[in-house]
């Protein structure tokens, strides 16, 4: 029903409904921040990301067409936005290892509404994944992406995606310790 | 449950944020002004017409022919019992075409919504004016919020357009103004493009109108009207109110299907005049009492051409953008297109990349490059290969001019689903970063040489840092360009 509910939105917004674009944003605003949160683990930055994908996404106007899903398209966007972000910080960090300060911030509880204590644990179990797995896991779980469009995205084959996955949710597990039998 | 099941379940279910209020309406804000902006610059695109579509496989060649029958049968009962129309329904365009001004006011409802307590979402009142000889306007457009943590709050802006200033108002909780500016040429395109608008808010694709059948009768003010009635494929059904007697249009309705099946009103134009005085005070630019302005008209958003976002890929080493700029249709069938690919921290670059180049030659080996066009729907299709007519510099900024010449007959709607633009990258190192294919669609087809030189070599001059178009491109040269080519390329 969502697959439908966003061709019906897909086609709309190709046709300047502003409703269409509100209903977009409503609808993957929290879920494209859960992934740039999941990815970056950095409130700011996130938010920044987020920001940057849905004003793009709103420029593309009457005339975009989208053969693929839409949470698909949003997180692409998102991942290629995050990735962006990671070369810029690591840059920064080696250019100075004065100013080097963590890639990551913590998330403070008060910073984002309804983000409950074990989501935080959840999101910093995830943040100590490296970089492809965590991608996999969250383009997987959180965009409910298909393995074979996130082997396209990371522009490996859809083996070496599922290895990773399986690396991903191995180490989580181990992580959690438990945490995810509550 | 297996443990890796539990981890899957729990990011899955456990792991999630929710915007904050203050960044959801600040980011709501800028999207939606993203989107005016993209709009200034963008007709509304048409659905390409279903008749083309169906045609395209037998069975529904048997299924559209079966249709046709049940429809010409169900059409015939209708007109048996009143006298034939004295109009057409597809004289309905003409009208705006030649309406001086044009009110149009309603509601905008949202049947698949409710709010928190069960009640249906209040509906939003729609007023819009154009006045096309002046070309002013003033559009109100609504969006809805759902679920989020203020709960359902409907958004409601409006823009009014005159002249060079363009207003746009913040109905919401920021209650502001923010003021845009625009050409002398934008004005002149806006002005072109405004009845091909407000023909798509009312009754979606013109070229569709020819499928529409009478359903009913009613009168409005006095004047009878008959019911007109089309679906589209989308679950959407249109319907206009046209005056028996001589076509006017008086009211259009577009119903949703909802999950029930039941149709429900999503937006009633309820009231539809042509050439009436638009009161006094309808295109002011001055603030509503009580809003706050973000600038003001002479401090306004420059809304240029060029100014248009485009998708980038970044870093601190380097940083690409690339997208079109503008596009037309020649009568011949190829495309003229303006497009950029730039890093907007090296000019020194795109200098050298446009040395040598020739109108007539292979394109410009941008970091990105937009070697061909392809129709955006259906499968095959010729393609249209890239020759460069010229390129501009504004500020830096570089756009190419090329013209896309098809190798085969152009498909029949590709004027209204537009054209993929086909894509490579000139850098090795950038080939693994992956982005949506674009589409662009002509803002309309250029005829004659008249029309080449406002609109074709207009924007050129528009993005352009003296205002003028390269000397060498002319109608002739281009047209002769294109079937150059075309002549090449024929077996």
């Amino acid at each position: 029903m969502a697959i439908v509910e966003d061709e019906l939105l897909k086609w709309k917004f190709r046709r300047g409904s502003p409703e269409a674009l509100a209903r977009i944003y409503e609808k993957y605003l929290d879920s494209m921040l859960t992934l740039a949160m999941g990815l970056l683990n950095n409130r700011a930055a996130a938010e920044d990301v987020v920001h940057d994908v849905f004003v793009s996404f709103a420029r593309l106007g009457p005339g975009f067409r989208l053969r693929g899903r839409l949470s698909g398209y949003l997180a692409t966007s998102v991942v290629n936005r995050v990735r962006d972000h990671r070369r810029r910080s690591r840059r920064r960090v080696q250019a100075s290892s004065r100013e080097a300060r963590p890639a990551r911030e913590s998330v403070g509880p008060d910073d984002v509404a309804s983000f409950t204590e074990q989501a935080a644990r959840l999101n910093e179990a995830v943040a100590q994944l490296p970089d492809e797995q965590r991608e996999v896991v969250l383009l997987r779980l959180k965009a409910d992406m298909k393995f074979r469009d996130i082997a396209k995205l990371q522009q490996t084959s859809v083996n070496t995606v599922l290895g990773r996955y399986r690396y991903g949710l191995n180490r989580l597990r181990s992580t959690l310790n438990g945490e995810a039998e509550e | 449950m297996k443990p890796k099941k539990k981890v899957e379940n729990a990011i899955r279910n456990k792991l999630r944020f929710t915007a904050r209020s203050t960044l959801r309406d600040r980011l709501l804000t800028d999207v939606m002004n993203a989107r005016e902006e993209s709009m200034q610059i963008r007709p509304v695109p048409c659905r390409p017409g279903i008749g083309r579509r169906i045609m395209k496989t037998r069975i529904a060649k048997v299924a559209s022919v079966a249709a046709v029958i049940a429809v010409a049968a169900l059409a015939l009962t209708f007109w048996s019992r009143s006298s034939s129309p004295a109009y057409a329904i597809t004289d309905l365009p003409a009208q705006f075409e030649q309406a001086r001004t044009i009110h149009v006011r309603g509601w905008h409802y949202f049947p698949e919504h409710t709010m928190p307590d069960g009640s249906p979402v209040p509906p939003s009142a729609i007023d819009n004016w154009t006045d096309v000889v002046n070309a002013r306007s003033r559009y109100t457009t609504t969006g809805l919020l759902t679920g989020g943590v203020d709960g359902t709050k409907v958004i409601v802006s409006e823009v009014v357009r005159d002249g060079p200033s363009w207003m746009r108002i913040d109905h919401g909780d920021r209650r502001s103004v923010t003021y845009f500016r625009v050409s002398e040429y934008q004005q002149k395109l806006g002005v072109r493009q405004i009845s091909k608008l407000i023909s798509g808010q009312l009754f979606g694709d013109i070229t569709q109108l020819s499928d529409s059948i009478v359903v009913g009768a009613e009168r409005i003010d006095g004047v009878a009207c008959d019911i007109w009635q089309s679906d589209d494929s989308h679950g959407g059904r249109w319907r206009q109110w046209l005056a028996a007697d001589t076509g006017r249009l008086a009211r259009a309705q577009f119903l949703r299907k909802m999950g029930s099946g039941e149709w429900k009103i999503a937006t009633d134009y309820s009231l539809i005049e042509y050439n009436t005085e638009p009161p006094e005070g309808t295109f002011s630019l001055e603030p509503p009492e009580g809003y706050t302005a973000d600038n003001s008209p002479q401090t306004g958003y420059s809304m240029d051409l060029g100014d248009g976002g485009h998708p980038g890929f970044q870093d601190d080493q380097w940083h690409y953008k690339c997208g079109p700029e503008m596009a037309f249709a020649l009568a011949d069938g190829s495309i003229v297109l303006g497009w950029r690919s730039f890093d907007p921290k090296d000019t020194q670059k795109q200098t050298l990349l446009f040395e040598g180049v020739a109108f007539g030659g292979p394109l410009p080996k941008l970091p990105i490059e937009f070697y061909a066009l392809k129709p955006a729907e259906g499968p095959g299709g010729p393609l249209y290969t890239g020759y460069h007519l010229a390129f501009t510099r504004k500020q830096d900024r570089f756009t190419e001019w090329g013209l896309y010449v098809p190798n085969g007959p152009p498909p029949a709607d590709v004027q209204e689903t537009g054209y993929e633009m086909l894509y490579r990258w000139n850098l090795e190192f950038a080939r693994n970063f992956v982005f949506e294919h674009m589409t662009v669609k002509p803002e309309f087809t250029i005829e004659t040489t008249a029309e080449f030189d406002e609109w074709v070599l207009g924007a050129m001059a528009e993005l352009a840092d003296n205002g003028t178009a390269p000397a060498d491109v002319t109608y002739q040269k281009v047209i002769d360009l294109a079937q150059q080519v075309r002549t090449s390329v024929a077996p």
